[in-house]
């Protein structure tokens, strides 16, 4: 598993155009949200999609039978497959936290904007909500033919956006609800957790009986 | 060693080899104790396949020129001098039924085939 | 080593693998044969465990491959035709990657095959030949040690000098008794002399899988004059070819009809190309 997962790492860190869209994607989130958008959230936004695009990044690299068929002639098992990805879910979510926090800061140092730091309970909500988007997503991708889960995650995608645009007020009043702030946080994240350990099994079902 | 196969004549392949080997010993130019190739490295050599190496090497070791010691290797088995000198005489046979049936369809007659025969002996 | 018994599947478009068996024992090469579409690249996505069969067993090394499935291929080589690699990385990113999923493998003598290939290990994979992708698809099957090295029409597409070094660096590998390769192609002139055995399959079926050897003694290609051809004569070939000059044809029979046929009948040797030729309706 360990391999699998630095492989993704690897990929994702290697490629140009993936570089070149995350240098862009920032800016243009500003630009097409900034007049309507609330400062303290573009942290979260900028982590829970970046987290889930990465992720889903991650499937294109073994489009077809081509780089599939590399990776199945490995010895890994499918169970093996399935659990890297669900692993570098983290990977991503750090890597998107990393991003997400340079670039940033970095606007926000030179443009000493009104953007509002890291905090804990901000990181708490981003996990919940990556947790639950790509529980969401990835038997998609496991259990179907990749252009028709890429079409579909292009609807969760969206959704995952009608989130975030969802009006200040319902946005706090969401994170501020048992199921986001209960018990310090604890209540969502076992929730997330525990909605990833169905969303693998059921991953896991799905790619055993696949081709 | 010397071994030049043809991918054209009737003959398989094993058969050239396991002949063209024979050849030499009984010639006694491959002597007794002599170490062949490994089964292997002949067929990368001679651009074959295992199988045909090893069934030559094999119709060589039951015909008794060949022995294979396991581990060691294939070596040039010590020869029975008689069954050489037979083989050998057989192979002189065979050219001298070629120049009888020549002489024959020539009209030659013994005597005549006789004083070639003397002739020839005595110039090598 | 390799051991595949009534291998099945049926696809959906309605070709499909039937009752396939052969048997590949530890030091020999099995040649795989066959037109474009017979099977052949179905079969080995079988025996690898990249398709689920329908029916029939796969063992390798003794286990079926479905149940040790990261054990046994720990310890095979596999060569594509498409050498898919990610593109955009180069040589020595790619095998960075694939290394660790090796327990024995050896950078020593990847390094000594990329140099004996000539490779650049810091060319970007996008920019090789298909000549090089298969010489690096083949340095990495043979740096961990496998004992069966599978080959998937690995020579499609290289010139003849390639193939013939391809060719040489088998016999290298044969060397060693403990090793065996399998070797699937449409070009059967790389196969005809290395091959110890020769499988050969056909519209999904499979035709014969026999020694390479005793292919070669039981088929012959007869030519003669096309006068000679009375049934009697005409249903000891498998098939045949008429033209003007004469007749052409597969048999089984040669010494038979050496008697039954006049002087000017040639008897030659089949290739397998022949052998492919005139069964191709076979299975």
């Amino acid at each position: 598993m360990g391999p699998l997962v630095m492989k993704d790492i690897r990929l994702i860190v290697s490629n140009r155009a993936t570089q070149i869209f995350l240098l862009l994607y920032i800016p243009f989130l500003l630009i097409i949200a900034g007049y309507d958008f609330r400062a303290e959230y573009m942290y979260l936004v900028v982590l829970v999609s970046g987290a889930y695009m990465i992720t889903i990044l991650s499937f294109s690299y073994e489009i077809g039978r081509k780089t599939n068929q590399l990776l199945l002639s490995l010895p890994v098992r499918r169970t093996d497959i399935v659990n890297a990805k669900y692993l570098f879910v983290f990977a991503a979510f750090i890597m998107s936290g990393v991003y997400s926090g340079i670039y940033i800061g970095l606007i926000k140092h030179f443009l000493d904007s009104q953007l509002i730091a890291f905090d804990l309970s901000m990181l708490r909500n981003a996990s919940i909500l990556t947790l639950l988007f790509v529980s969401l997503v990835l038997p998609l991708f496991f259990g179907l033919p990749h252009k028709i889960a890429n079409l579909l995650n292009v609807f969760v995608f969206v959704t995952l956006f009608q989130i975030f645009g969802m009006g200040v007020g319902t946005l706090e009043g969401i994170f501020a609800s048992p199921v986001f702030a209960g018990a310090g946080g604890l209540y969502g994240i076992s929730a997330g957790i525990l909605l990833l350990i169905i969303s693998r099994q059921l991953s896991s079902f799905l790619f055993a009986r696949r081709d | 060693m010397r071994i030049l196969i043809s991918n054209s004549s009737d003959e398989p392949i094993y058969t050239q080899i396991k002949d063209q080997i024979k050849d030499q010993i009984i010639r006694g130019e491959l002597d007794a104790g002599v170490q062949l190739p490994s089964i292997r490295g002949l067929a990368k050599d001679l651009q074959i396949s295992v199988i045909t190496s090893k069934r030559a090497y094999e119709e060589l070791e039951r015909e008794g020129f060949v022995e294979t010691i396991p581990g060691k290797g294939s070596y040039v088995a010590p020869q029975n001098k008689e069954l050489i000198r037979e083989q050998r005489l057989r192979i002189i046979e065979g050219s001298l039924m070629d120049v009888v049936r020549e002489g024959k369809l020539l009209g030659l007659d013994y005597k005549e085939l006789e004083e070639m025969l003397r002739i020839l002996f005595e110039e090598e | 080593m390799l051991e595949v018994r009534n291998l099945s599947k049926k696809f959906k478009e309605g070709f499909h693998l039937d009752d396939i068996s052969f048997t590949l024992e530890p030091g020999y090469i099995m040649g795989f044969i066959g037109p474009n579409g017979s099977g052949k690249t179905t079969t080995i996505n079988l025996i690898m465990n990249l398709m689920k069969r329908d029916s029939g067993t796969v063992r390798i090394f003794g286990d079926d491959i479905t149940e040790n499935e990261r054990e046994i291929k720990n310890r095979i080589g596999f060569v594509y035709d498409e050498a898919h690699f990610y593109d955009d990385l180069t040589l020595e990113q790619m095998k960075r990657i694939i290394a660790p999923f090796y327990k024995e493998w050896n950078d020593s003598l990847y390094k000594d095959y990329i140099d004996k290939f000539e490779l650049d290990s810091r060319m970007r994979i996008k920019k090789m030949s298909k000549g090089m992708k298969t010489k690096y698809s083949l340095a990495l099957a043979l740096s961990h040690n496998a004992d069966l090295i599978i080959m998937d029409e690995p020579t499609s597409g290289l010139d003849p000098i390639f193939r013939k070094e391809i060719l040489d660096i088998l016999y290298d590998i044969i060397q060693d008794e403990n090793k065996s390769i399998f070797f699937s192609t449409h070009i059967t002139t790389d196969l005809e002399q290395i091959a110890d055995y020769i499988t050969f399959v056909n519209k999904g079926r499979m035709v014969f899988s026999k020694p390479k050897d005793e292919i070669m003694e039981e088929f012959k290609i007869v030519k003669g004059d096309s006068r000679n051809l009375i049934p009697d004569v005409r249903e000891r070939f498998i098939s045949l070819r008429e033209t003007g000059y004469g007749f052409e044809g597969l048999t089984r029979e040669a010494t038979k009809l050496k008697d039954m046929l006049d002087d000017n009948t040639l008897v030659e040797n089949a290739s397998l190309q022949d052998i492919m030729y005139y069964m191709r309706t076979e299975g």
